[in-house]
């Protein structure tokens, strides 16, 4: 799955993005991108598992993405209203990183997209029987 | 009811007690609204109360990006 191995880096990139110590404004900001469209194709991934096909939809994409998880997926009970509201929240700091240049990315919205990407990936990983 | 009334409405219900300050941004692309919220703490369902604002907007066919930054005092980039 393409999604999953993508995520995979994506998230080992940023750790190791981290670790070397590259905490400027502009790596901040191509973080939280790069994270929320893992986690958004990861979602594209799990609709397509159950037979929507999203590549054909041209408008409002990562809302429906995010509504039809809901219904397929949290409205079901397979996933957790927090793992759903993680890709909202995701959505967000990626919008605020790549729009708003006025305000600073801190190294907390950099912890808090780590920990809402985790959550949200593993419990997809875990609904694909992907570990 | 315009968007940004009824969500702060919302927000105000929901997190009233945790806010520091609500910030309208946006829209920048498909979504309705951007808020960001600054929180004086995380509430313990705070999963439960954003996802209850999320559908309900949803379900009024709003797009709604809202995001809780909980303020620790510090300006540290």
């Amino acid at each position: 799955m393409i999604e999953i191995d993508f995520a995979r880096e994506i998230l080992a990139m940023v750790r190791a993005f981290l670790l070397l110590g590259m905490r400027t404004q502009p790596m901040y900001r191509i973080i939280l991108s790069r994270l929320y469209y893992a986690a958004h194709h990861v979602g594209r991934l799990m609709l397509r598992n159950v037979g929507l096909t999203p590549e054909q939809w041209y408008a409002d994409v990562h809302r429906r993405v995010l509504d039809e998880l809901e219904r397929h997926f949290v409205s079901t009970g397979t996933m957790s209203r927090n793992a759903w509201r993680s890709l909202w929240q995701l959505r967000q700091l990626r919008t605020l990183a790549d729009y708003t240049l006025s305000t600073p990315i801190r190294l907390r919205n950099i912890n808090q997209g780590m920990t809402l990407f985790t959550t949200y990936f593993d419990e997809c990983r875990r609904i694909l029987g992907v570990i | 009811m315009e968007v940004k009334e009824l969500t702060e409405k919302l927000l105000l219900q929901e997190f009233g007690e945790f806010l520091i300050e609500m910030q309208f941004l946006g829209p920048f692309e498909g979504e309705d609204l951007d808020v960001n919220l600054i929180l004086k703490e995380e509430p313990a369902d705070l999963a439960d109360r954003d996802y209850r604002i999320h559908r309900y907007l949803l379900d009024k066919g709003f797009d709604v990006l809202i995001g809780y930054d909980v303020w620790d005092g510090s300006d540290e980039l």
